[in-house]
Order: structure tokens, then C-alpha cells, then sequence
């Protein structure tokens, strides 16, 4: 045949037998090659291709946590957070139909238009549509099961006694973070550590399976004030009451356990509803309690007068000439509204004569009567651990001239703020303890500084009681049943540098006098009406939050019912 | 359960406050809060002496 002759033809020549040897290396070493790419691949590379894979579909979320419960040292719930929903969309893998972008809107409560451009809005690919929805919201969205919006679960904050807290707890941001007051305050605890979780997503952004949890959300801690709900309620009622009735611009109100330093109680007025913050202004957030200085006027007489009896200067009966009401220290004149030319100690207090206490205050070596005053708190932070907190101020004894010794007795040249007020008043109620503020419920009883001795604190007490009796200057701010020490405080108010006829209107007082438990401070700024002396405008609201939150308290009766006793004429008008 | 839990304190609290209640009492129910006058403590060592008695 035709094929075997060609063969025939070219003949059968032996390749050479290299060829055939090299080709089966080649191939084998191709071979190799394949294996250990593959090996490489799978055993030694596979680290970084796991990673890019995951980096496709695997995605760590966060999870929100819980933020700590603040309740009232009866457990009574002062702010709580609840869960809501965020509605966010991815617009890039959005697909939704106008029908479903109307629907929308409508669940949302928001503008049709709004909606589509925020869903268009392809430059983010993530977007939040609507935050902090109710659940039920929420499940109304899912249910549309539009593409590329889903949920986010996050936490609000929830304050049920709104306004009469307000300043006191502060509020959260939309993350839930403390921004004000005690939320800020404590955010460390409250604020627990958002969790992780591995998730595997598909490309529309929906969860596809749970893979792992890296990090369990922690819940924050729940923390118990010292506060008291109901005694808070009152003292917000009375002092807004007292402010709208004067109309007066501000006014504070402070409570405290006269034995442990806590804080049953603090309120301000205006106020505002921290859970609807919208209309706020900036001025009603102000916590004035805390974080404003004043001049506190008269009620730093007992002050002077206890670091002079300690320093054995007097003693309670000791007469001091008052000189007709004027007297002069280094070419400034100081007054008294009713000029006496004798008083004792006590009645210097009781008749809160400014010239009495200066005389007083003068007999004093000027570091002493500092070292008095700066041992009683003044000029240092009361340890509240209050954001914001005033120190207040207290000059350096070297730089005093004579009259400004003079004039810090009766309280003008040094500034506090109530809280600090109310706990230099401790004093009187402890037998010269200091104690501490705490805004925390304390469960062991806290250690005082001794300021004074027994002998003084408790002879200064007494003095404070004849304030408030007939010849005083605060009659009103007697109790049915309670005996009451106290000191009233009319302090102009200083501008620019200099004094103005506007008042700042104070009284702080302790009851029951015979064993003090509660301590009540009350501050009013700018009384409009005819009305401005602390006798007047800030004893009536002293006398009715302590008489409530004694009787609150069950604290029984030290002094026969019916011993309020008003004096026939006005009251005894201090010196301003 | 900590969820419910949380939200049936808040409506408990809200139901509760203060402010609501006083004006509930003071309004709907006529109530009014006792004159200082009105309200007789009787201390512990009194109650004792009165049950001893036959």
C-alpha cells in the first residue's frame, strides 16, 4: 500500500534517546512544580488566602451594651436604657421600588423625597435612614424587606422623673455615652464594653450566619445614688414654686443626711425634660446647685463666729460694741439695717450684724481665721465628683488687707457654690465633723474631719436656733413639731466688679435641732418682687421641704406641737 | 426577659411619678397632705407601756 512504501520511502530512523529522556524530565518537573505550588497554596500560603476570603464575605459587627440602670437609694429607677432599632441602608446595593420607598417614608414618619435621596446618596455606603425607633417600627420596616436597608440595634435612655432629675443625671448622647451630670460622671462604670461577633454576610449586606462571638458585650454596672425620689420631688417642687412665686431668675435647692454627707436631694429651677431635649435651651441645663459661685452673704457668719470661739477670741454671752450700726475699717464703712449699740455673740447671728462679725472677725489672726475657713471646705471641691463642679473661692490670707478680712465675714469677697454651703454646715451638725459629699449610697457610715470641738459646734448650733425664733431673721422658717437652726443670707450680687441692687436670697438650715438628720440649703437668684431677703423669700421653702422630709423620714417630734411663733412685727431685716 | 424587664420598670416608674400622682390624689381623689398639727408620733417606749397593760 500507498502508506507502506512511504514509509518505506522516509524509512525508520532511531530518534536519539535523549529526546524521549528529557521530555519526561520536563514534564515530571512540571509536575513537581504543580505539587508544591499547591502545597504552597494549601499548607504554607493558605493564612493569607483565608484572610482575603473572609475579607470578602466575613464581617466583625459590633454589639451595643447594655448601659448600667441609675436608681435612687431605694431602688427606684431614675434613668434606664431600653433597646430601639436603627434603620441604615447600604445605597449601593439598594434596589428599592418607588411603592416600597413610599411605604417608607410613611412608617418613618419623614419626607418621600428625603427618603430617595438619602438612598441615592451613593457616595456613603453606609447610611443611617432613621435612628432609635420603637421596635414595633422596626419590625414594620423588616417585614417591607426592602434591599439593602437593615437594622441596627441600639439603646436610648430613658429618664421617668424627667424634668425634677434633670440636671442631677445629666443625659446620654445618641451613643449612649454620659454628656452631662452623673451619667458623665460615672460613664466609666455605666458604660459597659461593646461586644464583637463574626458574622458571614451576603453582597447585599444581609446576615447570612452567626460564625463566632469574638467579645460578649458587657453590660455596664447599675449604680445606687444617695438621692431619695420622693425628697427630690418635693425639694424640685418647692424650689420652683418659691422662683415662679418671687419671679426670680434661678433658684437651687441642696438636701443632705446631715450624719453621712449624702445628697438625699439637689434641684434647680428652670429645668428641663431630658427626654425630649429638641427646644432645650443652654441655660436651663445649667446644674446651678454645682457649678455657679456666689457670694454667700450672711450665711458665712456662723463660720466667723465658730473659728473665734475655737480660737477662745470669745465666748457665746461675750458683749460686742456694735457701735450704732457703722463702723469703719480702713476708710470703708460697714452697716447694719438695725443699728444696735450692744450685742452678744449670739445675738450677732440671731440679728446677723454685719459690724458684729466683722469686729469678730478682725480679733482674729488673719492666717487663722483662713486656716478656720479653709478646714470647713471652703475653696476646695467638695469631693461630689460633680462634672463642672465650682471650687469656689477662698483668697490667700497674706494678700488680705484688714477690710476684706472684715468683709468675708459676713460673706462678701468669697464665693461658693450651694452644695459646698450646705456641707460646711455638717459642722454644726456633728459635733465639728466635716463630712464628705457623696452623691453614691454609702453602706458604711463616713468618717468625718474634726473641724471645731463639740463645745463649739454645739454652741453655734444654738445660736443658729435663735434665728429662727421671734427676733430673728427667719421666723418663717420654723417647723410645726421640729426645733430648727439655721442662718439667712442676703448677698448683693456682684457685676463687672461691682455690687448691684440685685440679690442673691439664702438659708440653710439643720433640723431636728436637738439631733440634727437633715441639713436643706436653698439659694433663690434675683428675687423681682418686693420681697429679697433670704428671711423672706428662701426660709418658707427651707420650712416646707424639711418639714415634709422629716415627716418622710419618721423622725419624731423634738418640740411641741404648735411652736411656731411668729413675731408680731416684720421680720428683722439683715444687713445686705 | 432583661429587655421586658427594663421597659416594665419604665412604665412602672412613668405610671408612678411623682407629679402624676399628686395630682390624681389632689384632684380626682380630694386629697390633701396633714398639717404639721395633724400628725401625733407615737414613740416605741409608749407602744410598749400601752400593750403591758392588762
Amino acid at each position: 500500500m500507498n502508506y507502506a512504501s512511504s514509509i518505506q520511502i522516509t524509512g525508520l530512523k532511531e530518534l536519539p534517546p535523549w529526546r524521549s529522556r528529557l521530555l519526561f524530565v520536563l514534564l515530571l518537573l512540571g509536575l513537581c512544580a504543580l505539587m508544591a505550588r499547591s502545597v504552597y497554596l494549601q499548607g504554607i500560603h493558605n493564612d493569607f488566602l483565608q484572610q482575603k476570603g473572609d475579607a470578602r464575605y466575613g464581617r466583625v459587627v459590633d454589639i451595643n451594651a447594655h448601659r448600667g440602670r441609675i436608681t435612687d437609694r431605694y431602688g427606684e429607677p431614675l434613668a434606664i436604657s431600653t433597646p430601639v432599632e436603627s434603620i441604615w441602608v447600604s445605597p449601593q446595593e439598594e434596589g428599592a421600588t418607588p411603592q416600597q420607598i413610599k411605604q417608607l417614608a410613611q412608617i418613618l414618619g419623614m419626607d418621600v423625597e428625603e427618603v430617595k435621596n438619602r438612598l441615592s446618596d451613593t457616595a456613603h455606603d453606609f447610611i443611617y435612614l432613621k435612628r432609635q425607633l420603637p421596635p414595633e417600627q422596626a419590625e414594620k420596616i423588616v417585614k417591607l424587606g426592602v434591599p439593602g436597608v437593615a437594622l441596627r440595634r441600639e439603646y436610648r435612655r430613658y429618664y421617668p422623673d424627667a424634668d425634677v432629675t434633670a440636671h442631677l443625671l445629666g443625659f446620654t448622647d445618641v451613643d449612649d455615652n454620659g454628656q452631662e451630670g452623673i451619667e458623665l460622671a460615672l460613664q466609666e462604670q455605666l458604660g459597659g464594653k461593646a461586644g464583637s461577633q463574626r458574622v458571614i454576610k451576603d453582597r447585599r449586606g444581609h446576615i447570612v450566619e452567626d460564625v463566632a462571638s469574638i467579645r460578649a458585650p458587657k453590660p455596664g454596672n447599675d449604680i445606687a445614688l444617695s438621692i431619695d425620689s420622693k425628697m427630690q420631688y418635693l425639694a424640685y417642687r418647692e424650689i420652683k414654686l418659691a422662683v415662679e412665686q418671687h419671679n426670680a431668675k434661678a433658684g437651687s435647692i441642696v438636701v443632705l443626711d446631715a450624719k453621712s454627707g449624702e445628697v438625699l436631694a439637689l434641684a434647680n429651677w428652670p429645668s428641663y425634660n431630658p427626654n425630649n431635649r429638641a427646644k432645650v435651651e443652654l441655660k436651663a441645663m445649667r446644674n446651678h446647685a454645682v457649678t455657679d459661685l456666689f457670694e454667700p452673704g450672711s450665711t458665712m457668719k456662723p463660720f466667723t463666729v465658730a473659728a473665734a470661739l475655737e480660737a477662745g477670741k470669745i465666748r457665746p454671752e461675750t458683749i460686742i460694741n456694735t457701735e450704732g450700726g457703722v463702723f469703719t475699717v480702713g476708710g470703708r464703712k460697714i452697716h447694719d439695717t438695725h443699728p444696735e449699740t450692744m450685742l452678744t455673740v449670739a445675738q450677732v447671728i440671731q440679728k446677723s450684724s454685719n459690724v458684729g462679725a466683722a469686729k469678730i472677725a478682725l480679733s482674729l489672726p488673719p492666717e487663722t481665721f483662713w486656716r478656720s475657713l479653709s478646714e470647713t471646705g471652703f475653696g476646695a471641691q467638695t469631693g461630689s465628683a460633680f462634672p463642672g463642679e465650682a471650687a469656689g473661692k477662698l483668697r490667700d490670707y497674706k494678700k488680705w488687707q484688714p477690710i476684706e478680712q472684715a468683709t468675708m465675714s459676713y460673706g462678701n469677697g468669697i464665693s461658693v457654690n450651694l452644695l459646698q454651703l450646705a456641707r460646711a454646715y455638717t459642722v454644726f451638725a456633728n459635733d465639728g465633723d466635716l463630712k464628705a459629699v457623696t452623691l453614691r449610697k454609702q453602706e458604711v457610715p463616713a468618717v468625718g474631719k474634726k473641724v471645731y470641738s463639740q463645745a463649739t459646734a454645739l454652741a453655734v448650733r444654738d445660736m443658729l436656733e435663735m434665728v429662727v425664733k421671734p427676733g430673728g431673721t427667719a421666723p418663717l422658717a420654723q417647723i410645726n413639731g421640729y426645733r430648727v437652726a439655721g442662718k439667712t443670707g442676703t448677698a448683693h450680687k456682684l457685676e463687672n466688679g461691682h455690687y448691684v441692687n440685685r440679690y442673691i436670697a439664702s438659708f440653710v438650715g439643720l433640723a431636728p435641732a436637738s439631733n440634727p438628720r437633715l441639713i436643706v440649703a436653698v439659694m433663690i437668684n434675683e428675687p423681682g418682687g418686693e420681697q429679697y431677703y433670704g428671711g423672706q423669700v428662701a426660709a418658707p421653702v427651707f420650712s416646707n421641704v424639711m418639714g415634709s422630709a422629716l415627716r418622710l423620714l419618721n423622725v419624731p417630734n423634738d418640740a411641741p406641737l404648735g411652736n411656731v411663733l411668729m413675731p408680731p412685727a416684720d421680720i428683722v431685716k439683715e444687713e445686705v | 426577659m432583661e429587655v421586658e424587664w427594663g421597659q416594665l420598670q419604665l412604665e412602672q416608674g412613668t405610671w408612678a411619678m411623682p407629679v402624676r400622682v399628686e395630682k390624681i390624689a389632689t384632684i380626682r381623689l380630694q386629697m390633701q397632705l396633714p398639717k404639721g398639727g395633724h400628725i401625733q408620733f407615737i414613740r416605741g417606749e409608749q407602744l410598749k407601756g400601752l400593750t403591758t397593760q392588762p
